[in-house]
């Protein structure tokens, strides 16, 4: 009779297996609702202060993701948060799910699946993310 | 005022998107800028990152119940991305009349695409060629309408791949998920079942445009009054259509969505050539 391998149980006795799918759909899942989150609440500190809707009327800076991210990050450890930053956080939330969510993959398939050709082909998406997320292609 | 309307118009077009399977893009941007005069490039800077929200939050479904199949949307993005990323510059660089007429096409070419979709049936592709195999581009789900299995091979990885190319600069380019083509790509030359096909298409668009959606950022056309009730509407939007759709039948979505497709288009190429 074939034996096959027993699942690796947890303290309480339940099957424990890292399933990518679950870890991808629950990225997918919370970065969305963290993103809109922080938008609506941005939205409702700027009605908090009177703006109304006009807290919207602006371009988000003109920086690559990156710089975007260093820039909000200095903002929030000087305690000099406004309503468009917390929205501008959102934003960056937003962009950050499927950046994680590649990551995310390529760790699986380094590290748990073992997986040398997915290591490589999930390791090319995130490498050209990562530069993508740095370019400028306008003047 | 502005961004009401654009919430308003987000959340029918997130509808229409979800019934039509098509994405709310491709309705919102001919009428943000035909109708409310709003530039081109904002609309499309606006629309990508909207693309994210609603792709990633249906992806998130699909990947739960194992229908998107991860190994395929990973392969496929390497080609998506890159093809965005151009597909970002293009625009960047060229003139609005040329978006219009590009726009005008593509939406040309959605109803033509729909018009002729090919209907699959109940056949599920087993065969696959060496590469295919290699890439390991295979998988099962659970049809909950058949309540059995589904064995499936994807086919073709060294044609579907740099055709995703073409597709991943058409949605940089437009700001829209594309994911019509990426679908008849999946159908047609990777002989994907239909489910797969679509579900696998969702998970490859939030990537993807994040590659386009990256570079309107740093050229400094993302603004905010624009793309956050674009990302809201949209995004409410496409849970009620959903929900619209399963009422209607796929017949009358269909027909809808044609008229809509060739209202837009036409409108869209006639600006894009002076005419409007």
């Amino acid at each position: 009779m074939k034996e096959t391998a027993q699942p690796e149980l947890g303290p309480a006795g339940h099957h424990r297996r890292l399933d990518l799918e679950l870890v991808v759909s629950y990225t997918l899942i919370s970065g969305v609702f963290l993103s809109l989150g922080l938008i609506v609440v941005g939205i409702l500190i700027g009605s908090l202060h009177g703006q109304g809707l006009s807290v919207l009327d602006y371009t988000l800076p003109r920086l690559d993701l990156y710089h975007l991210t260093a820039f909000e990050a200095i903002r929030l450890l000087h305690g000099q948060l406004t309503a468009r930053d917390v929205i501008d956080i959102g934003v960056i939330t937003l962009m950050a799910t499927p950046f994680v969510r590649v990551l995310l993959s390529w760790l699986f398939f380094a590290f748990v699946e073992r997986n040398g050709k997915y290591t490589v082909i999930t390791g090319f998406v995130l490498a050209v993310l990562t530069i993508a997320l740095a370019l400028r292609l306008a003047g | 005022m502005l961004t009401l309307f654009i919430f308003l118009i987000s959340l029918a077009g997130g509808a229409i998107g979800a019934m039509s399977g098509q994405g709310g893009g491709v309705v919102i941007i001919p009428f943000l800028t035909l109708v409310m005069h709003v530039d081109v490039k904002t609309a499309i800077a606006a629309s990508v990152v909207s693309v994210i929200a609603t792709s990633s939050g249906s992806a998130a479904a699909y990947v739960r119940d194992r229908i998107s199949n991860i190994k395929i949307g990973m392969y496929l993005e390497m080609f998506t991305i890159v093809g965005a990323l151009v597909g970002a510059a293009i625009t960047i660089r060229v003139g609005g009349n040329w978006i219009y007429i590009m726009f005008g096409l593509v939406l040309i070419g959605s109803l033509i695409a729909l018009w002729l979709k090919p209907d699959h049936g109940e056949v599920f592709n087993l065969k696959q060629d060496r590469l295919s195999h290699f890439l390991e581009l295979e998988g099962e789900y659970h049809d909950r309408a058949a309540d059995q299995p589904i064995h499936y091979r994807a086919t073709r990885a060294a044609l579907g791949g740099p055709a995703m190319f073409g597709a991943g600069m058409v949605a940089g380019m437009l700001g829209i998920g594309a994911g019509s083509l990426k679908v008849l790509i999946h159908d047609l030359i990777m002989e994907m079942p239909p489910k797969v096909s679509t579900s696998t298409s969702n998970f490859i668009i939030g990537v993807t445009a994040l590659a386009a959606t990256s570079a309107y950022l740093a050229a400094g056309w993302v603004r905010a009054d624009i793309a956050v009730p674009i990302i809201l509407g949209v995004t409410l939007g496409s849970r009620w259509g959903a929900r619209l759709m399963i009422r209607m039948s796929n017949a009358a979505v269909r027909k809808f969505f044609m008229v809509i497709l060739a209202v837009l288009g036409a409108q869209m190429l006639l600006r894009g050539v002076g005419v409007l």
